[in-house]
């Protein structure tokens, strides 16, 4: 601290340290802990309170109703309403002074049940608020379907990583290490471009080949398997699979490009000297590449799992409504469908220890430090 | 003997590569094959006949283009921020010693390794606590979160290269240490600086994750890719495809040409 204030002066040291603290707490910490908070807070919609804020909604409409009656007669003919030359009209009749006073006895029946209900809506809420407000509900909620959508997305997800780390080896093996420059340099590109195009692009790509008319059905109906004619084609969206193979493409290239980063660092006289001394191949790889490339694969690794874990784009996109919800989608619906916030923090909040849990089982494994990982 | 079986090896992973690179552009080449297909939904097996309309079709979609000018009034708040932010941290960072340095590292640079969608949901629910609904506001803090840790990673690996004589000597010849700044640290950092501004530009306007979550009724230009792919699905999704796909493959060349150059 003492250094940043001598060599940048106090005012833009203190500028800069305002702007970190700013981004630490406003941006990252607290933003978290509200979440975390809110996950906390149960909100009971089949409780007594609950009831009564919908059951004075009802009253309330009703009371209207009465009120509008009461002072403009019995309904006229619809005619007569939506014409506006005939307000005037006489075929609206007039209330008997019997009826009128049973609206008004109605009317002080439904006042009479607001007043008890407004007492005892407020009764509660003092009561509730004299409550210690947090519990787990929350999290011992979550019903089988939902932790079964929860372990499918992980599962899903982890096989995802391990496609990832097994196809994506080789592929940096020979970028970094097995080509020339012209052909690392196409190689370069070729892998750039797909990963630079917008995900959602790459995602969208698929629906010509999952779709009714798409690659598939098309290859299908060629060999004689399915046939348009007859609408005997099958419904690709369907099946889980897609969503995995999707997965693996879109996230793929974020397992290449860090391995690739730290294996390029690697010095290449240390696998010719391993090989001159007479080390197989898989030897090579195992006590020289790999051990240089831990950070890399760690990177990796989290990369994939965090992001196929996290997409809300690739199944939103690709079950197009045929398959049950993924996890990441449950999570919408909590908040923009069944607008139930703290279940959807509590539900955020569990895919987030998720991918703890994941990152340091990585560190753990592979060994690294998080100064390592970034790099 | 050895060196046979050295080739064969070498076969197998040469035609896996070029496997890997196939199944990576065969979707893309698809989907801006059946930009040019009259076809709707969008085929290319179901061949009708050539076309060029998708393309007039959607310059024509207002809502779409509204949504491409939400992305770039977002992008405009996110980049000078998350270079701001990113700038301040590698500098305190690099400045700083002892245990707490590793914390704070460590803070700075969770925002990456957190799914967005958690991001977008962690900055709504703080920011209803103040009455801000979820808009163009939500996404640009949202976004600005994590997106301003690699500004600080690209800025820190500069730093780290920096001769500090330069500076000492600088300060003991009687600079001011807003003229050191201005002068010397700031012009060494500015490539790094333009790199960041490039790439959190890229990152704000591809971001969907975390976009969708904290945007509320608005739209960005993903978010609405997202929900024409979903429901709509129409050629002319395709024809923005083939821009997206055009532009990056010109800006790869160009990036590629200029490594290998500079090597």
């Amino acid at each position: 601290m003492k250094q940043l204030f001598e060599v940048y002066g106090w005012p833009l040291a203190s500028f800069f340290s305002a702007c970190v603290v700013l981004w630490l707490t406003i941006l990252i910490v607290l933003p978290q802990f509200f979440m975390v908070e809110l996950s906390f807070r149960f909100e009971d919609r089949g409780d007594r309170l609950t009831k009564i804020v919908n059951d004075l909604d009802v009253l309330y409409r009703d009371k209207g109703t009465k009120e509008y009656d009461l002072a403009n007669g019995p309904a006229c003919n619809t005619l007569g309403m939506i014409n506006p030359m005939m307000t005037g009209d006489s075929s609206c009749a007039q209330f008997s002074e019997e009826d009128k006073l049973r609206l008004e006895q109605q009317l002080s029946e439904i006042e009479d049940r607001i007043q008890s209900l407004l007492v005892e809506e407020q009764n509660l809420k003092e009561a509730k608020a004299q409550q210690f407000p947090y519990s787990t509900k929350n999290y011992t909620a979550m019903s089988g379907l939902h932790a079964w959508t929860l372990a499918k997305t992980v599962g899903f997800s982890l096989i995802v990583t391990l496609i990832a780390l097994a196809a994506c080896y080789p592929v940096a093996y020979t970028l970094a290490l097995q080509s020339g420059p012209v052909k690392s340099a196409i190689l370069f590109t070729a892998l750039f471009v797909p990963y630079a195009v917008n995900e959602l692009m790459r995602i969208y790509a698929w629906l010509t080949v999952f779709d009714l008319h798409g690659l598939l059905n098309a290859f299908l109906a060629f060999v004689g398997y399915a046939s348009f004619a007859s609408d005997q084609v099958i419904i690709w969206y369907r099946f889980p699979g897609t969503v995995l193979v999707v997965l693996v493409y879109t996230y793929i290239l974020f397992m290449v490009f860090p391995i690739y980063n730290t294996m390029a660092t690697l010095d290449k006289n240390q696998v010719d000297a391993a090989r001159d001394l007479g080390a197989k191949s898989w030897r090579i790889h195992w006590r020289v590449i790999i051990p240089h490339t831990k950070p890399g694969i760690a990177v990796g690794c989290i990369m994939t799992f965090m992001l196929a874990a996290g997409s809300f784009s690739v199944p939103y996109i690709i079950t197009r409504g045929l398959q049950p919800k993924w996890y990441t989608q449950l999570i919408y619906d909590k908040f923009f469908e069944s607008s139930n916030w703290n279940l959807g923090s509590a539900y955020s909040f569990i895919l987030l220890l998720i991918c703890i849990l994941f990152i340091l089982a990585v560190m753990a494994i592979f060994r690294v430090k998080l100064r390592q990982l970034a790099q | 003997m050895r060196s046979e079986t050295f080739d064969r090896g070498n076969l197998l992973l040469n035609s896996f590569i070029v496997m890997f690179v196939m199944f990576m552009f065969l979707p893309l080449i698809l989907m801006v094959t059946a930009a040019f297909n009259s076809a709707s939904p969008p085929s290319v097996t179901n061949w009708q006949e050539f076309t060029l309309d998708w393309f007039p079709r959607l310059f024509a979609e207002d809502r779409l283009i509204g949504c491409l000018q939400n992305s770039f009034r977002i992008a405009v708040f996110v980049v000078p921020a998350s270079v701001l932010l990113g700038l301040s941290a590698a500098i305190m960072l690099t400045r700083l010693q002892g245990r707490a340095t590793n914390v704070l590292y460590a803070f700075l640079i969770s925002p990456m390794l957190t799914p967005g969608i958690v991001l977008g949901i962690a900055t709504i629910v703080f920011w209803r606590n103040f009455g801000v609904g979820a808009d163009l506001y939500t996404t640009i803090v949202a976004q600005t979160t994590f997106i301003a840790s690699f500004p600080m990673l690209i800025i820190m690996a500069r730093l780290q290269r920096q001769d500090r004589y330069q500076e000492e000597a600088a300060l003991d010849l009687g600079a001011s240490p807003f003229f050191l700044f201005r002068r010397v640290t700031l012009p060494f950092l500015l490539p790094a600086i333009l790199t960041s501004a490039a790439l959190a530009f890229l990152m704000s306007f591809e971001n969907y994750n975390t976009t969708v979550f904290s945007i509320g009724g608005s739209c960005t230009l993903t978010t609405e890719i997202a929900a024409q792919a979903r429901r709509a699905h129409t050629p002319v999704i395709n024809a923005l495809g083939v821009i997206f796909v055009t532009v990056t493959v010109i800006f790869s060349v160009i990036y590629t040409l200029h490594k290998q150059w500079k090597k």
